[in-house]
């Protein structure tokens, strides 16, 4: 898709690109578009996957002075081909990478990618913006804080580009650019964030700009201002808020639901919504301030608890320890909100397979499972679920340190999964635990039938009792867990076979298929209850 | 009703010149889990009937001749 910012020419030209048949929400260049338009520059956006991108055609089309890459990991040596292919055709045009991967691998892509030009270090708006003003002005970069630039034969990097600190300042990002699904679209309440979890990259392109603490908020106004503006074009939205720290990283926590709250009732917003909240900030308290948000639209949110095993914890860099997810879990339970009877559901995070799992580490986290009775609603993927690494992953160093990483010299990752475990029969436990729930055809079941419940209640009267469904669930659910834990004894003891899970699973097999297709068949009617009310978020 | 039938499958699916014969597998023809979900939805609209939960499985109405049993055990008109 090319969004030409204007009717007149434009010197930039912002590129995504996308692969695997993967769609990107880009946010980022959402951002980037509509803060260099503000401030006086016009640019076109093009985004898709590169079969269907002929960007080519599109710089020779215009003669665009800039083009800039979002690069990531999954795009990673497209991006850089194209980056030579269009060096090829235009000895003039200034190529500027940018994004969390080019901030990690910045030396490295211009050692070896003589067609790039500059690269962003850190939070683009600004830095982007002053390149694009300096080239288009023909005046040096030198003066441009927060890049890298390729000067004749070497590069220079600037001194870093201070954080945007009033994050309102900023104008909203163009949704026109931000590939949606559906009704659903994203959102941002704060960058940054204080967790410093070893698995999550999100902070990481920050401290290119700053050593201190990078997280900054909107206000409640601010963020409540852009719903409604994008609400003003269009009928009922889901919104999810990408930001690690929505919530959680607020000074007062509490103040802020509340306010949120206030703000959302008085303008009747058709909207539903969830957020991120992290396991040690959950007191009654705070539940408390949750509750009432469900009339305004919350239904649902994300822990990520990561783990039942202490060790884990400790090796993920969590703020939580295991008495903080249980806490949470405790206090969860008693609001409604662990099963979703209050209305607000919860999905989690689990990170059960990494390079240093064992079996003491994954049995202690089917067991937080089992003994809580967390349901699992993500297609089963908690459970399965492998560590992602990448270059900008502060976890990679440590693997890197043990020989862990499949690849050891200094070439940058592009498999997210590109390690080994330490301990050797990982791996074939995680393939029994998948054939198990392949058999059992676990990922048929709905994911959101507790949300959609909900809200179908909203719109009419709904024969089903939630009670039988979420048992069905945990009946589905504890069979799950009580089978992985009988793999995983087994396979500690003497490695068990394929057909010996088979043989556990024959009796009980069919009657698990009929529940999910009964739950399937409820979950049907509920999303044309909400589809003929227009309330339709995830299709 | 055979033609209505016909028309909102063909009408879901976008696509006015497909050929649907009563044994075809709707999902070979392009009909997902969305698409199955907006057929019941004109179904019940056009007819004016509430598909029971246990028709509301794709596999049960997979094919232009198990919609039409449906309807048939549903309204008692032949359709």
């Amino acid at each position: 898709m090319l969004l030409k910012s204007n009717d007149k020419a434009s010197d930039i030209l912002l590129v995504g690109i996308e692969n695997e048949g993967r769609k990107i929400e880009w946010l980022n260049l959402g951002y980037l578009y509509s803060y260099l338009s503000v401030n006086g520059i016009s640019c076109d956006v093009i985004t898709g996957h590169i079969d269907s991108l002929d960007i080519i055609k599109a710089i020779q089309e215009n003669n665009y002075k800039v083009v800039g890459f979002s690069l990531l990991q999954n795009n990673f040596m497209q991006t850089l081909s194209l980056c030579n292919k269009i060096r090829e055709i235009s000895q003039t045009i200034k190529i500027v990478l940018g994004n969390s991967e080019s901030n990690v691998y910045a030396e490295w892509i211009l050692d070896n990618y003589k067609s790039v030009d500059i690269i962003i270090m850190g939070e683009g708006e600004i830095s982007l913006y002053n390149v694009c003003k300096a080239i288009i002005d023909n005046k040096p970069l030198n003066d441009v804080l927060g890049i890298y630039y390729r000067e004749k034969d070497y590069y220079i990097r600037t001194p870093p580009q201070p954080l945007i600190e009033n994050l309102d300042e900023l104008p909203f990002p163009n949704r026109d650019v931000v590939y949606t699904d559906n009704n659903i679209h994203h959102l941002l309440g704060s960058r940054g964030c204080d967790g410093f979890c070893s698995f999550c990259e999100s902070d990481i392109i920050f401290r290119a700009n700053s050593n201190r603490r990078t997280v900054r908020q909107r206000s409640v106004e601010n963020i409540i201002d852009e719903i409604c503006y994008f609400m003003g074009k269009n009928s009922f939205t889901y919104f999810v808020f990408e930001d690690r720290t929505f919530i959680c990283n607020s000074e007062n926590p509490i103040d802020r639901l509340r306010k949120i709250k206030s703000l959302l009732s008085l303008k009747k917003l058709n909207i539903q919504f969830s957020f991120y909240v992290r396991a040690e900030q959950i007191t009654n308290e705070y539940c408390e301030a949750l509750l009432p948000l469900k009339d305004c639209g919350l239904d649902s949110i994300f822990i990520g608890f990561e783990s039942g095993s202490e060790e884990d914890l400790k090796l993920f860099n969590k703020i939580a320890k295991l008495s903080d997810n249980q806490k949470a879990v405790n206090i969860i339970r008693d609001y409604g909100i662990l099963d979703g009877s209050c209305g607000i559901s919860l999905n989690f995070g689990l990170i059960p397979f990494h390079p240093y799992s064992s079996y003491d580490s994954i049995r202690q986290t089917l067991l937080f499972l089992q003994q809580n009775e967390l349901l699992l609603v993500n297609n089963y993927g908690e459970v399965l679920n492998k560590m992602m690494i990448s270059g900008t992953t502060p976890i990679t160093k440590k693997l890197r340190r043990d020989g862990l990483l499949i690849n050891s010299n200094n070439k940058p990752i592009l498999d997210p999964y590109s390690y080994i475990y330490i301990n050797d029969y990982v791996d074939d436990l995680h393939n029994k635990m998948k054939y198990l729930l392949n058999k059992l055809k676990l990922d048929r079941i709905p994911n959101r039938i507790i949300q959609n419940y909900h809200q179908a209640c909203r719109y009419s009267n709904v024969n089903y009792q939630i009670k039988k469904i979420v048992d069905n669930l945990k009946y589905i659910n504890n069979y799950y867990i009580t089978a992985c834990l009988f793999i995983l004894n087994s396979h500690e003891n003497s490695k068990i076979e394929y057909c010996e899970i088979d043989d556990y699973i024959c009796c009980e097999k069919e009657f698990i298929e009929k529940i999910i297709n009964e739950l399937i068949a409820i979950n049907n009617r509920l999303i044309i209850t909400l589809e003929k009310n227009n309330r339709l978020a995830y299709k | 009703m055979q033609e209505q039938l016909m028309k909102i499958i063909k009408n879901v699916l976008d696509d006015q010149n497909i050929s649907i014969n009563e044994n075809d597998d709707l999902q070979v023809l392009g009909v997902d889990s969305i698409k199955f979900i907006r057929i019941i939805i004109e179904i019940e609209d056009t007819f004016d009937v509430e598909i029971p939960d246990e028709y509301l499985l794709f596999s049960q109405l997979n094919t232009l001749e198990k919609i039409k049993n449906m309807l048939n055990t549903l309204t008692g008109v032949n359709v």
